[in-house]
């Protein structure tokens, strides 16, 4: 099991090369990924959630996905572990 | 087309009551959140009706409904209709400097809302008062915020429904829809696409919007079809819901098809009991079209509306891939013209503005009085004609072809640009996220192309302009490509800005 920190960077890593297209971009890991932080819109969310489900080979429970604006990086690392644990 | 009024005298109320009648128990909504039967939602209109009523909401006011996709949207937009109010009809999606502007330019009554978007309303507009409604038949309670009153409301009078649209200026301007363009509405899309009781729409796009809502809750109401709603856009869960074998038509945008194609969400389960794939608000690239026809298996058609003309246009599934640029051909009910700059209609092959004539246009803004009353025309006690502002032509066989915005026509040595077109090719490149293309003037003073865009993998400005050179006659590639982190919008980027640096 990766410690958050590991997952944090990873999901980082994706959400730069996969969604914002900028591999130097710094990302807070404690701000939202929506409008008010990050600056994903809804549609770019639904790409970088769909990228993180099948990199990690898991399932983010569907009300995750509804409430992924006000999610931070670190907050959706701890949904991924779980995920994972729960897999 | 004929004059005489099919609904004269009719409310969709009653239409819908004669609905409920025919199948109580039949499923009207479902959703992530429950569902509701005809019947259910029937009383639930009723029961809020009364809440409202007690509060002071009468006929002649003006509620503003701002809800997501929830089952309550229906109901709710019932019950302010069963008072004879005018429900304006507001995206879930704004924020405070949305919704202060709507407030501004059209004062509600109240909002009716979720308590969550109630306190964004409490930071944004002053607020008189905000009651929480109590529950009623097991639903949430809904908040109902009356703001401080400011000048006086514009004339509603007669109005069933308003629609907030973003126009391309970005200040919200309220489209002011009678209860006849609604029942016309409602009855173009029920023939067009041949909907019954039997049909299961998915609504993954927000109902507070027009294509949502005209499509998506509109048929329910008027033909007894079933909408299913969703909250939010998630792959595999819209997946799983065309799986089953009851969903007859989906609405969708451009993007999620690009994921649903692109991404290996998942096995695509047989779709060939879907009707219709709908795409609209965005053109669908023929390479995608192409593309969710081999991942897909069904045809995507696009649709062609506006909260000013309801849904105008509609693509046929079986001329999709024969025509994968068009947008369709007219709805039942609606006619379709393309004028040129003297208003002369045009003949078929040749560009220009798009009109459309209907009973479902709206009769113009309640917000912009004056602003763009040139471009509704009252036809005659039925129906009303619309300039769009959009470009397009019309092949022989009536198909719609949508080539731009006629404000945005950049103009190139007297040789006109759509930029649409241009970011189209441009977000095709390989390496290339967005785009954004504009006129700006070279050190002459004469109009050129020029593009904004962002990338998803390293890519350089002289590989973009070689890929527009194999897609697009010479005087359409951009003279400059700029590479940003961000695509600004298009306010915050002045044509001088860029002037005379080429």
């Amino acid at each position: 099991m990766a410690a958050p920190t590991d997952t944090i960077q990873r999901l980082a890593e994706l959400l730069r090369t996969t969604v914002i297209g900028d591999s130097d971009r710094e990302i807070e890991a404690n701000v939202p990924l929506g409008a008010e932080g990050v600056g994903l819109d809804s549609l770019a969310m639904v790409q970088f959630l769909t990228t993180v489900e099948s990199e990690f080979g898991l399932e983010i429970p569907n009300d995750v996905w509804s409430s992924a604006a006000e999610l931070s990086l670190d907050q959706l690392a701890h949904v991924v572990r779980d995920a994972m644990m729960a897999g | 087309m004929s004059t005489s009024d099919p609904h004269a005298g009719e409310r969709l109320w009653s239409i819908f009551r004669r609905t409920v009648a025919r199948a109580p128990d039949a499923t009207a909504i479902t959703s992530s959140d429950g569902s509701l039967t005809f019947r259910q939602v029937e009383e639930l209109a009723g029961q809020l009706a009364e809440l409202l009523a007690e509060r002071g909401i009468t006929a002649g006011a003006v509620v503003h409904q701002s809800l997501p996709n929830t089952p309550l949207f229906l109901p709710v937009f019932l019950a302010i209709r069963k008072l004879d109010a005018t429900v304006g009809l507001v995206s879930s999606r704004y924020r405070d400097a949305e919704f202060r502007a709507v407030t501004h330019r059209l004062p509600p009554t109240a909002y009716l809302t979720t308590p969550q978007i109630a306190g964004v309303l409490a930071r944004a507009i002053e607020v008189e008062k905000s009651e929480q409604l109590p529950g009623v038949g097991g639903q949430p309670g809904l908040s109902l915020v009356f703001p401080v009153a400011g000048k006086p409301a514009r004339d509603t009078k007669g109005l069933a429904l308003i629609k907030f649209t973003s126009g391309s200026t970005g200040a919200p301007k309220g489209v002011g829809l009678t209860e006849a363009n609604l029942l016309a509405e409602a009855s173009n899309v029920v023939a067009t696409l041949a909907i019954t009781e039997k049909d299961r729409i998915l609504v993954p796009v927000p109902v507070s919007h027009s294509y949502g809502f005209d499509l998506g809750l509109l048929p329910v109401a008027y033909a007894g079809a079933r909408a299913v709603l969703r909250r939010s856009f998630i792959p595999r869960e819209v997946l799983a819901d065309l799986a089953d074998p009851a969903t007859s038509i989906f609405l969708g945008v451009p993007s999620m098809y690009r994921i649903l194609a692109e991404t290996q969400v998942a096995d695509v389960p047989d779709l060939s009991h879907v009707r219709y794939l709908l795409s609209c608000t965005a053109p669908l690239l023929p390479d995608l079209v192409q593309l969710c026809h081999e991942r897909l298996r069904v045809p995507v058609c696009q649709h062609y509306g506006s909260s000013e003309t309801g849904a105008a246009a509609n693509h046929r599934p079986d001329q999709v891939l024969a025509r994968p640029a068009s947008v369709g051909v007219a709805m039942s009910g609606v006619e379709i013209r393309i004028v040129g700059d003297d208003g002369a209609p045009l003949p078929p092959g040749q560009e220009g503005e798009i009109v459309i004539r209907s009973a479902a246009v709206a009769p113009g803004y309640v917000t912009d009085e004056g602003l763009a009353a040139a471009a509704f025309q009252r036809i005659d006690d039925r129906l009303t004609e619309y300039h769009t502002g959009d470009i397009g032509v019309l092949d022989e066989d009536g198909f719609l072809f949508w080539r731009g915005r006629k404000d945005q026509v950049i103009n190139v040595g007297g040789l006109k640009v759509y930029p649409a077109e241009v970011t189209q090719v441009l977000e095709r490149c390989p390496g290339v996220s967005a785009a954004r293309v504009f006129a700006a003037l070279d050190p002459r003073g004469e109009q050129v192309v020029h593009a904004v865009v962002t990338l998803s993998q390293s890519i350089r400005e002289q590989d973009i302009l070689a890929f527009c050179r194999q897609h697009l006659a010479d005087y359409k590639v951009p003279r400059r490509i700029e590479i940003a982190e961000a695509i600004t919008s298009p306010e915050a980027v002045k044509m001088s800005d860029l002037s005379g640096e080429t």
